[in-house]
């Protein structure tokens, strides 16, 4: 029954999307928007889910912006428990949660030379027991996967919000080491909180590194009986946002268009306080550690402790134009070691309207259909469609699927409604972030005439799926729009 | 009032100078000059009314570029100098000017954009103060267009800190060895001075770079504004004995819970938490209520004071004094425990309560910052002194509390 029912969607939406080209649409005009899909009322769908993430703990060498290197310790993402395709990364890898999914499961392999752990503060874990040193002393909060090993650690119903990641054993050294990472659910698609809507989102790790702690650990050195003993004299030289400290000549990260709400995910993963400080402009705080302030606070600063999580709304006037906002630590952590420069815990974010691609790009070409430098014909060219899914690559590149895979590229999935009284439950995808959805519908395909449904709903990697709340008749077609850029 | 400059055309001057430190120090820092006059810590206070639009001009004497940058500012526009990695900068012998107009009334800071990790260890930080326009008030006593915003008196507490080896390389042209991941702060400054210096008058000649006090003076029932501001890269807590205060907003935003409902989600506090680039307003007020005396030492038949504490009128002094000859003497006490009075004194004490008020020690609850390079007391500190309304001719305006 759904089987059918989803080949007929499939069938719908070709039709309508051969009568309208994404193609002619694109041409207008930045704002315009790109038609993909349309579909008629069908059935099910099943919601709720337990993720299940593969982290690996490992050492990887940043190099600081001052030349220096700097062996870190973090975590990599592998696809499943029996591979290691994912990549060290610091801060490690952003776990970021639907509305759906309720259940967390880290599966832990630990390739460290001492034993790490996963603790999540803020969210009930199945918990663990903390382990011990031989002579006693408590090591961890929780259990832990030895070197080589593995561990499971689990989070039955993670809460909406921001939160952090970290090792749980050790963690005066570990956590300055680098073993952190955000871990965000949502409460609904573009939804922070209930009620709390957003367009666009930013999650920004403030750390620190103190290389000589670091240098010392790479070598064996720290312990103890050893040249450093232990973290009492950190020290860090090196002030980053999201592993990167700021050098002449860094570009603005591009934040939102004027008009749309910009979540700021702001979290410490340094020892000491940091205060990210909006210049030009406010933003209104609304959570700490994951739950709603009782009033939003407007404010330029964020007293932000070492591993607490804040969120602040950024919205930029439609009538104040395109702006580029200066967000930097007042703590003041804006040097690279003694580099004369600026440097540290500043970026740029850019607030404007970016231009509609009318190609794309050759980073996109390398990573879909390899280094090159020759591709088969009818490959790469924007208007090519060599995976003969219907969409072209230009329009694959702005939806980000994948124009290597038929399966990939923008359509409505199922229409169902679960409960008939509830409405129509409209399911999409495959969606990206960083992208904004709208939902439209009709009664009569050649009217022409399409209501809006929902407005900018910020992409969620994977599928998504959004409520028509209204009564089921009479019957109607559904379309999803992408709002460009 | 606070002492400042308003414009709203400010020709500003980076430039070198000294600051002195209640422990005989002498320490080199970077500051700014209100136009061709010595360079100030901190920078010059701007007090402007809510709607001026701000030209200010900054011309750099300093070896190194320099800016200016304006939190919670809106629409501000540099022209001249160079693109800086925050703001457009003046380079040495440069100048670069910028522009913006105050729309919302509150307390603010303005600081360097250039490097300023050093250059405001350095000195380069000021206030800027925008007073609401209030119809019918030329002069509001006000912080914020709402009533409940209302003050008597107004101070300010621009609290910072120095690391004075820094400030030693850098007077020594030895920029290339300042490393600021290594600052360690001996010096704590309220307005620009270490205490006790922060209770000398504004302007003395033997403090040529530092101009401001920081010295609350008030009588009992009065509503105090304090206007605080976290002007280094250290948070402080400002704690102020002899009652609690009320903030009012934190960032020139009332703490309100909608738009026109005043700061109605102030909280009560003893000691302001005071964080790097934010600032503070707070309503602090003293009768001495609920002390269980008489603080005027009344008898039940003599009148209320104004703002008296009625309850505890004519209630006896809970304590027999020692003589004389059993104490030893602040230079705060009057010779009397009664406010407004005072009593005899051996030969060279006292002397300096001659309003016979009383005091409270206002300082950083971070207790190691009320020091001069570890000379206890200074550093973060002054007294506030309350100063009882004058016996003579006094005005039996009772207000229960």
């Amino acid at each position: 029954m759904k089987k059918t029912t989803t080949l007929a969607t499939f069938r719908c939406l070709r039709m309508l999307y051969r009568l309208q080209p994404a193609r002619c649409v694109l041409t207008k005009a930045r704002t315009t928007l790109l038609v993909f899909s349309a579909c008629l009322l069908t059935a099910g769908i099943g919601l709720g889910a337990q993720v299940d993430i593969y982290l690996r703990a490992g050492t990887t060498t940043l190099t600081m912006a001052d030349g220096r290197p700097v062996v870190m310790w973090g975590f990599a993402q592998d696809s499943g428990p029996l591979v290691q395709d994912g990549t060290v990364t610091v801060p490690g890898p952003s776990i970021a949660l639907g509305p759906d999914a309720q259940g967390l499961v880290i599966h832990l392999k630990n390739t460290l030379p001492e034993p790490v752990s996963v603790v999540i503060p803020g969210q009930f874990a199945v918990q663990g027991n903390p382990e011990r040193n031989p002579d006693g002393r408590a090591r961890s909060f929780t259990h832990e996967a030895p070197p080589g090993g593995t561990a499971d650690y689990t989070w039955p119903n993670v809460q909406p919000g921001t939160y952090v990641y970290h090792s749980g054993s050790h963690p005066a050294l570990q956590v300055q080491m680098g073993l952190y990472g955000a871990l965000t659910r949502l409460s609904g698609f573009g939804e922070a909180y209930p009620g709390v809507r957003f367009e666009r989102e930013m999650t920004l790790l403030w750390g620190e590194v103190d290389p000589d702690l670091h240098d010392a650990v790479a070598a064996d050195d720290y312990g103890p009986d050893k040249t450093v003993t232990s973290t009492l004299k950190y020290r860090p030289q090196y002030f980053l946002i999201n592993g990167v400290s700021y050098t002449n000549g860094l570009l603005p990260t591009f934040a939102g268009r004027p008009g749309d709400r910009i979540l700021l995910r702001l979290i410490n993963v340094g020892l000491d306080y940091r205060i990210p400080t909006l210049n030009g402009g406010y933003f209104s705080l609304l959570s700490e550690d994951g739950s709603l302030l009782p009033f939003p606070r407007e404010t330029y600063t964020a007293m932000l402790s070492p591993l607490k999580t804040m969120d602040a709304l950024f919205t930029v006037s439609p009538s104040d134009g395109p702006q580029t906002f200066a967000l930097y630590d007042r703590r003041l952590g804006l040097v690279n070691a003694m580099a004369a420069g600026a440097g540290g815990m500043l970026t740029h974010l850019d607030v404007s309207t970016p231009a509609c691609p009318v190609d794309v790009s050759a980073d996109w070409i390398i990573a879909n259909f390899g280094p090159g430098p020759v591709y088969p014909p009818g490959t790469t060219g924007p208007q090519d469609d060599p995976d003969a899914d219907g969409v072209v690559n230009l329009d694959e590149y702005i939806s980000g699927t994948k124009p290597a895979d038929p399966l990939s590229y923008l359509r409505i999935t199922a229409l169902s409604p679960p409960d008939p009284l509830a409405g129509t439950v409209i399911t999409f995808g495959d969606t990206a972030a960083g992208r904004l959805y709208n939902v439209e519908s009709c009664t009569n395909l050649l009217s022409g005439t399409w209501d809006t449904v929902h407005t900018n709903i910020a992409g969620f990697a994977g599928a998504m799926w959004l409520t028509d709340a209204r009564p089921l008749v009479p019957e109607r077609f559904y379309r999803i729009k992408l709002a460009c850029p | 009032m606070i002492d400042g400059i308003s414009g709203p055309v400010f020709t500003l001057t980076a430039k070198e100078g000294h600051v002195s430190t209640a422990d005989g120090g002498s320490v080199h820092f970077w500051g700014l000059a209100n136009g061709s006059a010595l360079a100030q810590y901190p920078a010059p206070t701007l007090i402007v009314p809510q709607g001026t639009t701000l030209q200010i001009t900054l011309n750099n004497e300093l070896p190194v570029p320099v800016s200016l940058v304006f939190p919670g500012q809106a629409g501000v526009t540099a022209t001249g100098g160079s693109q800086g990695a925050i703001t457009r900068e003046a380079a040495p012998a440069g100048s670069v000017t910028y522009s913006f107009t105050a729309s919302q009334p509150g307390t603010y800071t303005y600081h360097s954009g250039t490097r300023p990790d050093l250059q405001v260890e350095m000195g380069i930080v000021g206030a800027l103060i925008v007073r609401p326009v209030v119809e019918g008030m030329e002069m509001p006593m006000q912080a914020y267009a709402h009533p409940d915003t209302t003050f008597d008196h107004e101070f300010l507490f621009l609290l910072t800190e120095m690391d004075d080896s820094i400030h030693a390389l850098v007077e020594q042209n030895r920029l290339a060895e300042v490393d600021t991941t290594r600052r360690f702060p001996v010096y704590w400054f309220m307005n620009g001075r270490t205490g006790p210096d922060t209770m000398v008058a504004t302007n003395v000649w033997w403090l040529p770079s530092q101009p401001y006090d920081c010295m609350p003076m008030f009588h009992p029932g009065q509503r105090v504004l304090m206007r605080v501001i976290g002007g280094g890269s250290d948070p402080h807590p400002l704690h102020h004995h002899g009652n609690n205060s009320t903030i009012l907003a934190r960032n020139g935003r009332l703490l309100a819970s909608a738009p026109s409902s005043g700061p109605d989600l102030g909280e009560s506090v003893f000691t302001i938490q005071s964080v790097p680039g934010e600032t503070v307003d707070a309503i602090f007020s003293w009768t001495g209520e609920k002390l269980g005396w008489d603080i005027y030492g009344h008898k039940p038949e003599d009148p209320l004071e104004p703002f008296e504490y009625a309850p505890d009128h004519g209630k006896p002094f809970p304590v027999t004094l020692p003589v004389n000859e059993r104490l030893t003497f602040g230079q705060h006490y009057s010779g009397s425990p009664f406010l407004g009075s005072a009593g005899p004194l051996p030969p060279g004490q006292g002397g300096f309560n001659p309003a016979n008020g009383y005091m409270y020690m206002w300082h950083s609850h971070n207790e190691k910052e009320i020091v001069n390079n570890d000379l206890f007391p200074g550093g973060m500190m002054t007294m506030a002194m309350i100063i009882p309304y004058p016996h003579t001719n006094m005005t039996m305006s009772v207000q229960a509390p």
